[in-house]
């Protein structure tokens, strides 16, 4: 009789992990909101030689009519490093800023030529001067990873707002914000900020690394956002670059790959 | 002579439950405390599980296992061993044998 049980409890985990084996190599991730106008395709990465892989790059851009525009990971196989992306239009209550919770974070912005330095009567005059022609544009590109119950463990944002007339940009706001999951022990281990201010382009460039020590089984896990940018043009229209990658312990494959780009002027 | 469970195999799935939480209160501390408040319930369906029947326990322990693994990033590692602790003890242990009158 206890054999018997013996072998009913070795085949009940047998079976599960048979099961878990044969799906293993395929994560799929659920989301918690549908996109809208959306459509799939696959983006292939290199392995590694611990048997990550690193995914390349990749953009999206808004034109000025546009409001939104998110890609996100939906399927990943571990074994082949492809990954399938959906892209789309996140709804509209999806658009705050909100990020992770339970979270610590960090933010700044390059020195602001357009306001507290400027006088205001100053600031009045030079956009009366161009104000015939001249047009606002802002936004932002977020960048995020997930784990498998929709908690964002950490997310990088790099914005601008700025001022163009369809022959130059100006007056660039670049500002960058992070956060990370310290509940469940993330901590940030690198970062560094970009930015430009020029006629030809208003950037806003960040870089940020954070690593997970504890909930891996005492494996280290590292997610690294090498970059996550937004560009604006002088037609007004935004452009974002991200290339972002998790590396270590096994459990980085439970992680998805989230962005964003928001138009908000 | 009964083959009633040692008190050891039966503490030992809510032991490890307990050992999970307060290893994540060791390594993380009160800041986790939102975690912490979380895994309590899993406390609490641990010690369920091992007072429920045989084959309940076995289920119990399998669907926990399975739970556990997709709360990683929330600390589930830690308390897969009670999980698995759970799928084991029916194995280790058998029904008490009907009394004589």
């Amino acid at each position: 009789m206890f054999k018997a049980r013996c072998a009913l409890a070795v085949a009940c985990l047998a079976t599960l992990a048979a099961a878990s084996a044969a799906d293993a190599s395929i994560q799929r991730y659920e989301h918690n909101y549908q996109l809208s106008d959306r459509r799939q395709f696959k983006l292939r990465g290199t392995p590694t030689a611990d048997g990550a892989c690193v995914m390349p790059g990749g953009s999206m851009s808004l034109a000025p009519d546009q409001r939104a525009v998110e890609v996100r990971e939906v399927e990943f196989d571990t074994d082949t490093c492809v990954a399938t992306m959906e892209e789309g239009v996140p709804p509209a209550s999806t658009l705050d800023e909100t990020g992770t919770s339970g979270s610590d974070s960090a933010s700044g912005s390059a020195p602001d030529r357009r306001g507290p330095t400027a006088t205001a009567a100053r600031r009045r005059r030079r956009l009366r001067a161009v104000a015939a022609a001249t047009y606002r544009s802002a936004g932002y590109v977020s960048t995020w990873y997930e784990d498998p119950v929709n908690i964002n463990v950490n997310l990088v944002r790099a914005k601008i707002d700025y001022y163009y007339n369809f022959s130059c940009t100006w007056g660039n706001l670049a500002t960058w914000q992070e956060e990370w999951y310290t509940t469940s022990g993330w901590s940030r281990i690198g970062h560094d900020f970009q930015y430009a201010d020029r006629c030809d382009l208003a950037a806003s460039s960040v870089y940020a690394q954070f690593l997970n020590g504890v909930f891996c089984a005492g494996g280290n896990v590292w997610t690294t956002y090498d970059r996550t940018s937004i560009h604006g043009h002088k037609d007004g229209s935004l452009w974002a670059y991200w290339a972002s990658s998790t590396s270590g312990a096994i459990c980085r494959n439970l992680l998805s790959l989230n962005r964003k780009l928001v138009r908000t002027v | 002579m009964t083959n009633r469970p040692p008190t050891f195999a039966r503490l030992l799935p809510p032991l490890l439950a307990v050992g999970g939480w307060l290893a994540i209160l060791l390594v993380l501390g009160v800041d986790s405390w939102p975690l912490l408040l979380g895994w309590l319930a899993a406390i609490a369906a641990v010690v369920v599980a091992t007072a429920a029947p045989r084959r309940t326990r076995l289920l119990a322990g399998i669907a926990l296992a399975i739970v556990f693994v997709g709360l990683t990033w929330e600390g589930g590692l830690f308390f897969v061993p009670s999980a698995l602790a759970l799928v084991a003890l029916p194995s280790a242990t058998a029904e008490q044998p009907p009394q004589r009158a």
